[in-house]
């Protein structure tokens, strides 16, 4: 099982850079046996419950089969913290200016992105702090996005791939640039919000790559993680390209595996950074054994 | 279509909604094929049908993509232009669904200014990729279908927005929800192959545009398409007329009647009944 700290680190360069990189092609052959395994798997799924994986739950699941289980289920509580409301925001501000391109918009500020945060969650736990960077944040990222019209910019990008009936694939691309019709190649950039890039944003971004490469024939060229920085952007890549698929279809085909593992009542249990707000750990066998300090 | 098949899909409806028995028309529409609970559906009171946000992303939608396509289908779309032909409005728009953009529609459906950006900004991307898929699909002349529900006896079937596409030969398509269970999508697709039959006469074809996943789910209007939606309208009638005595029993011996027709699922995080319903999905859960 690929374990997250694991995983290669990503390139970082300048994002004129990054949209310029042609990677190794990849053999449309290729795509058809990673996703020819990624069926078989969903296919031999106990049950008759319907499948939906997101890039959130992808995660939790390989970090710990138990709390995947429950938030694929919708089974878990939890309200949004203060980074999520705050990437909301973010991501909300970067649409706004793309939606009403270069030209002043009258009240795009951030009294309306956060307004528009809190139909759905609750933007009133952002500190002081981060709501005065909100429109400092913003300006560092779109300085970065000023990109020509050719390259066909596009937001919110919805996607989604069926395994098969009950097994399926779902995400949305913050921003989508180059591709068909245009011709340049076609990158996808994930937005974040935090200053400084660290290791927990990169499994995002080989979720992104398996469902880049499945909705789009050739897979795009890229997946670009664009963060404000603390005095100017931040950019690392992760060029697609047949060993980076290898490894973005290996995380889901072990996600399977826990979806598997949980449907037949039997989920893995390990202990991380999720314990501290699992509804489970009161009797989890790893989290006990933890905290008497003999391992997990 | 030859007119005695015409005839026959509407001699079917009507029987169909004749046991319903009722002065009002039942309205059918794609979110009425989705499995539902029927003890909320039973519980739940009545309302009169309200357009949701849902369905005026949509009307916004098909309207950007008909006016793109009367511009002259520039493959170079680009967000703020298509932003530009937001602010316009297409030729001449003047629809309830551009009102509410707009924030004009009175108090009723008066959404603050953040709920009409963020279905503005979904309309517009969602727009953008819509127009890059028809042109993919090699779509050249388009515009908005102006009939895109039918009545018969009892029955109203009531699609939405809808386009037609002028190629030959001509057809007329949805922008769809994604959806995983390829069932549903055949039935939706029945759907569709009715109000076409019905309501635009000349339509070859009718489609499903699922933008997310990048695929137009395309039929010819025949008899075994035109035979799914009917046996979509009967299943639908059937749970109407299963709700109203439901709801008659519910009304004489009380909620619990109900519970034998309780169905967890999504909707029990917005169910008023989840509380006291035996097997409603909590959060958070206490098994995994």
């Amino acid at each position: 099982m690929t374990e997250q700290g694991a995983l290669p680190a990503l390139e970082v360069v300048a994002l004129e850079d990054a949209l310029a990189r042609r990677p190794r092609p990849v053999p449309h052959e290729l795509v058809v046996k990673l996703r020819r395994e990624l069926v078989e798997r969903a296919r031999r799924l106990p049950g008759e419950e319907s499948i939906r994986l997101r890039k959130d739950i992808v995660a939790d699941l390989l970090a710990c089969g138990r709390y995947g289980m429950a938030a694929l289920r919708r089974e878990l509580a939890d309200r949004p913290g203060p980074a999520t409301v705050l990437g909301s925001a973010v991501g909300m501000a970067v649409r706004s200016w793309f939606a009403h391109g270069q030209r002043a918009h009258e009240r795009d500020d951030e009294e309306l992105w956060l307004a528009a945060v809190r139909i759905d969650q609750d933007p009133d736990g952002l500190d002081d702090i981060d709501r005065r960077e909100l429109a400092e944040r913003r300006d560092r990222l779109v300085a970065q996005l000023r990109l020509s019209e050719s390259w066909w910019p596009r937001t919110e990008v919805a996607v989604s791939v069926a395994l098969n009936d009950r097994v399926g694939l779902a995400g949305r691309f913050d921003v989508a640039v180059g591709g068909p019709p245009t011709a340049l190649p076609h990158h996808l950039i994930e937005i974040k919000s935090m200053v400084s890039l660290g290791e927990e944003a990169s499994p995002d971004v080989w979720f992104y790559v398996v469902l880049g490469a499945l909705r789009y024939v050739p897979p795009p060229a890229s997946v670009v993680l664009l963060a404000p920085g603390v005095s100017a952007a931040e950019v690392r890549q992760l060029l697609i390209e047949p060993q980076s698929l290898r490894v973005a279809f290996g995380r889901v085909l072990d996600a399977l595996e826990e979806v598997d593992q949980g449907l037949r009542g039997e989920p893995s249990e390990r202990v991380g950074i999720r314990c501290a707000r699992c509804p489970f750990r009161e009797r989890c066998a790893a989290f006990a054994a933890d905290e008497r300090g003999d391992g997990a | 279509m030859p007119d005695d098949v015409r005839n026959s899909v509407l001699n079917r409806l009507l029987a169909i909604g004749h046991g319903l028995g009722s002065s009002s028309r039942l309205r059918v529409g794609f979110a009425d094929l989705r499995p539902s609970c029927l003890a909320r559906r039973a519980a739940e009171p009545e309302q009169p049908f309200a357009k949701s946000v849902a369905t005026v992303r949509r009307a916004v939608v098909t309207d950007l993509v008909a006016s793109w396509f009367a511009r002259g289908a520039d493959p170079a779309i680009t967000l703020p232009r298509v932003y530009s032909e937001l602010l316009r409005g297409p030729d001449g728009a003047d629809s309830w669904a551009w009102r509410w953009l707009n924030g004009a529609n009175g108090d009723q459906d008066r959404a603050s200014r953040a709920e009409r950006m963020l279905v503005q900004q979904d309309a517009i991307a969602l727009a953008a990729e819509a127009i890059r898929l028809l042109g993919e699909l090699g779509c050249r002349t388009v515009r908005v279908a102006t009939r895109t529900s039918v009545s018969v006896g009892f029955l109203r079937i009531a699609l939405g927005s809808a386009l037609v596409v002028e190629d030959v030969p001509t057809g007329m398509l949805w922008i769809a929800s994604s959806t995983q269970a390829s069932q549903q999508r055949a039935r939706e697709l029945g759907l569709a192959a009715l109000v076409a039959l019905l309501g635009l006469a000349g339509a070859h074809w009718v489609g499903l545009l699922d933008v997310a996943r990048g695929e137009l789910a395309q039929v010819t209007v025949g008899e075994e398409v035109l035979g799914e939606g009917i046996a979509a309208i009967e299943e639908v009638v059937e749970r109407e007329l299963r709700r109203r005595e439901l709801l008659a029993e519910a009304r004489a011996g009380g909620l619990a009647v109900l519970w034998e027709w309780a169905s967890p699922g999504w909707e029990c995080r917005i169910c008023e009944l989840a509380e006291q319903c035996p097997v409603a999905i909590r959060a958070p859960s206490t098994e995994g």
